[in-house]
């Protein structure tokens, strides 16, 4: 990747990111943090404050797109945003890094047996 | 009712989580899924407007402290658009029992790579504390 110039790569990562933003409807910033901290050498705080920046406009087009084909969604919306609020209030108030890593792991084993239940 | 109560919890989990770096949809999208009923471009469609507002306030906050670098958003965003535009497509198109299975493999990267990640040190600490009051503002 080093003979790229940093534009191109800058293009190349937002691509895959708006791609993947599209067709998953997430996961744009798990690929934009990474990237621009491993080829872009951005720092994680940077980094993961200017992934929201492009996932933003990204999340509202694609957004409008799904509206149009998907079950109303917006009360749904509403209910999950509301935890979401509660949930990183609590997350900044009683997370210590133990437990930060030990959860990390057990979601990461849900997110896993969640895999494997969509292949079968 | 049910329902509206797991929506909740979902969303306090994935709330929860963003704080901690992980992508919330990671665990919204198959939560919604598996718990709440729905299909998959419902759950997928919930996990973008979530992202909005939550991402509205994280944005305006990184704005003010100057931590927002102009040249990565300009370099990435203009072209992401379109593939974005393209992404969404697909989703729309294909059938959901793909899209679902697609999505499968999506996990299965993100789980893993959070699994075997090393847990994080003194290195990341910093990072860490400032992900934590950015908290909901990763999609």
């Amino acid at each position: 990747m080093k003979v790229m110039k940093g534009g191109v790569k800058r293009a190349i990562i937002g691509v895959c990111a708006g791609f993947m933003n599209g067709l998953f409807g997430s996961g744009g910033g798990a690929l934009v943090v990474p990237a621009s901290r491993k080829f872009l050498g951005m720092d994680a705080h940077k980094a993961h404050a200017s992934a929201i920046a492009i996932m933003l406009p990204m999340s509202a087009v694609s957004a409008v797109m799904y509206s149009v084909k998907t079950k109303p969604a917006l009360i749904p919306a509403l209910l999950v945003s509301a935890g979401g609020v509660l949930g990183g209030w609590i997350g900044a108030k009683v997370m210590t890094r133990l437990s930060g890593n030990t959860l990390r792991k057990i979601f990461a084993a849900f997110i896993l047996a969640a895999a494997i239940k969509s292949f079968i | 009712m049910s329902e509206l109560i797991l929506m909740l919890a979902g969303g306090l989990i994935a709330g929860v989580i963003a704080g901690m770096g992980i992508g919330g949809g990671a665990i919204l999208i198959p939560f919604l899924c598996i718990f709440a009923g729905m299909d998959q471009r419902t759950a997928q469609c919930i996990n973008l407007l979530y992202f909005i507002p939550t991402g509205i306030i994280a944005v305006i906050r990184h704005i003010k402290n100057k931590k927002i670098d102009k040249e990565m958003v300009k370099g990435m965003a203009l072209y992401g658009l379109v593939s974005t535009a393209a992404g969404a497509f697909l989703a729309l198109a294909i059938d959901q029992e793909w899209l679902r299975r697609l999505f499968g493999v999506f996990l299965l990267a993100v789980g893993l790579h959070e699994l075997l990640k090393k847990d994080e040190g003194k290195d990341n600490d910093n990072a860490r504390n400032i992900n934590r009051g950015e908290r909901n503002g990763t999609a």
